[in-house]
């Protein structure tokens, strides 16, 4: 099938969107760098560790069941996953249902032995649970 | 044979063709636009194979999916097209495994297959520079 193409043709067309892809990604790049300096998710686990941590009972973390200030706790650590309620790629609703609630089981549930759930969740760490 | 339908199959593989390169638009400028929200989704694998910040691969993968979304499109190497934007959306299937998403890709995987296996139709750009060079 593929053979039939005028073979210059198809590498003329790859070339040039080629060309056009990379052009594009270091304008966006360096465009976004200067205005946003945005920072890459290499360093979450930095992210995660330099945030001040405190102490919070259930019933303070149930004082925060709304999208609007959404905390949770997973394995005796507390979240605030407000910013993540609307980029999580489960949906809305899941995370929803589980503000100002534990979350060990549905979390284990859904997300047990992945490291990259993990890995994101860490970022939204704000303290430990304590009774 | 229904009379009335069959006008309808021509049309067939020109709606997939052009659904499938929306989709790709759209999520192409969603990640040039909003590549906080993506960062977060790119393997680890990736970032250390390729040595780039997550922001860069977000980028270039936006990018990417915008220039053959639009060379999709218009139907230029409509084939080839369509078979990169199907292997770029099999890789994406299998990263996000057996979710909801996951489900939702594979669809879409196997509506950019189908436009790889019909190759052009009447709507495309090298339909019409063929039969331009057939008449000339």
């Amino acid at each position: 099938m593929i053979m039939q193409y005028n073979i210059k043709k198809v590498v003329i067309f790859l070339v040039g969107a080629g060309i056009l892809v990379l052009g594009s990604t270091l304008i966006v790049n360096s465009y976004q760098s200067d205005s946003y300096g945005i920072q890459s998710a290499s360093n979450v686990q930095d992210i995660a560790s330099s945030t001040p941590q405190g102490t919070y009972t259930l019933l303070q973390v149930g004082t925060h069941g709304s999208a609007a200030d959404c905390w949770t706790t997973v394995r005796g650590n507390v979240y605030d996953v407000t910013t993540w309620i609307g980029k999580h790629p489960g949906g809305q609703e899941a995370i929803l249902g589980m503000c100002g609630k534990d979350a060990t089981a549905a979390f284990e549930g859904q997300h047990g032995g992945e490291s990259r759930p993990e890995k994101e969740l860490a970022k939204f760490k704000i303290g430990i649970l304590v009774k | 044979m229904n009379p009335y339908t069959d006008r309808l199959t021509k049309y067939a593989p020109i709606v997939v063709r052009i659904g499938v390169s929306l989709v790709f638009l759209w999520f192409g400028l969603s990640q040039l636009s909003n590549t906080a929200m993506w960062v977060q989704m790119i393997p680890d694998w990736v970032i250390s194979l390729s040595g780039l910040s997550a922001t860069t691969i977000v980028h270039f993968n936006g990018s990417f999916e915008i220039v053959f979304g639009l060379a999709l499109l218009v139907g230029l190497c409509t084939r080839v097209t369509a078979f990169f934007l199907a292997l770029h959306m099999l890789h994406i299937t299998l990263t996000v495994g057996y979710t909801a998403v996951g489900v939702r890709d594979f669809g879409l995987t196997l509506a950019a297959f189908s436009v790889f296996f019909h190759g052009l139709d009447t709507g495309t750009f090298d339909y019409w520079m063929k039969k331009k060079q057939n008449i000339s």
